[in-house]
């Protein structure tokens, strides 16, 4: 037969300061620490730490804490501004050299392009050959984005469109045969 | 009969030279003192038929052209990968080497170099505006320096 959990109710606390303790501590929730991204800020992402109960989330000294620190002092989840993060995706992207596509997905575009365009007895590739197209693709295509991206500021806009592509193939002489 | 037989006419050197030793051989590339091949690079045009004849400064000539430009990127990219404190060059110091030369760049403009990546590069207008009241703080300072004294 399964136990049964069987809360006790109590008709008036043991002391006030308790129950306000431990209220004020439900209606604050889980506690959470402040991202440092900028467009990550607001998400409820709860990350455990070692002194946080698995059940429920919460810190085990949370009643204390939250009781001596006073009201207006709680710490605001720190947001970067507008434009701040991509410039250092900018500065981090322009100083590595991977391959930014992922392979499996490349592989995979490649393979069904090949079955539309090629003969039907030529679908194998070699490894070396589907990486070398890949680092043909991405310096294409980066090479496309700063040519937009000249075409953008030309126009005094810090946003890429589509126009600004097609501007950038057509004087570039590259992609379709305009 | 047979003692005429024996002494027949001598054998001669390597080669059916006269004089016994022969004579240790110096290539073409340390004639030129140079490190590319010549003697291979005559062969390579040999076996290309770009032409009927060939003279023979001609591989000398074209070997000591490529053994300076192979110098000259192999300098800069050493330079490129001391300055990133590596002993090693590798591609990435190669594309640097390369794309920060204006004549080098110019002549392997459409070459893409796998694993290279792109020069760092992020336009000015990009860039965060200085705010105002930093920059009329800093008028102000300038404009509060009284002229040096002759």
């Amino acid at each position: 037969m399964a136990r049964t959990k069987h809360r006790v109710t109590r008709s008036q606390p043991r002391n006030q300061t308790d129950a306000a303790g431990a209220s004020s501590s439900q209606a604050a929730g889980p506690t959470t620490t402040p991202t440092r991204r900028g467009g990550e800020g607001g998400d409820n992402t709860q990350q455990t730490n070692p002194t946080t109960s698995p059940a429920t989330g919460t810190r085990r000294g949370a009643k204390r804490s939250r009781q001596a620190m006073p009201r207006g002092s709680q710490k605001k989840s720190y947001r970067y501004r507008p434009g701040t993060v991509a410039l250092k995706e900018i500065r981090h992207f322009q100083k590595q050299t991977n391959l930014l596509i992922p392979a499996a997905s490349f592989i995979r575009e490649v393979r069904s392009i090949t079955h539309m365009l090629a003969p039907p007895q030529i679908n194998r590739w070699t490894a070396e050959a589907l990486v070398a197209l890949q680092e043909a693709a991405e310096d294409y295509l980066v090479g496309l984005f700063s040519d937009s991206m000249l075409c953008a500021i030309h126009a005094r806009r810090v946003t890429l469109m589509r126009k600004d592509f097609e501007l950038a193939r057509r004087l570039g002489g590259k992609g379709r045969p305009w | 009969m047979e003692s005429s037989q024996a002494t027949t006419k001598p054998t001669r050197g390597a080669g059916g030279r006269k004089g016994g030793d022969r004579k240790k051989s110096v290539s073409k590339s340390v004639k030129a003192g140079l490190q590319f091949p010549v003697g291979r690079i005559a062969r390579y045009l040999k076996k290309g038929r770009y032409a009927l004849r060939y003279g023979s400064g001609a591989p000398v000539y074209l070997a000591a052209v490529l053994e300076y430009l192979a110098a000259e990127v192999l300098e800069l990219a050493g330079n490129a990968a001391r300055d990133n404190k590596k002993n090693r060059i590798n591609p990435r110091h190669l594309c640097l080497a390369i794309r920060n030369d204006e004549e080098l760049g110019r002549l392997l403009h459409g070459v893409t170099i796998a694993s290279g990546g792109v020069l760092p590069n992020i336009n000015p207008v990009l860039l965060p505006k200085k705010s105002t009241a930093s920059s009329s703080q800093a008028e102000k300072a300038s404009a509060t320096k009284s002229p040096k004294k002759a």
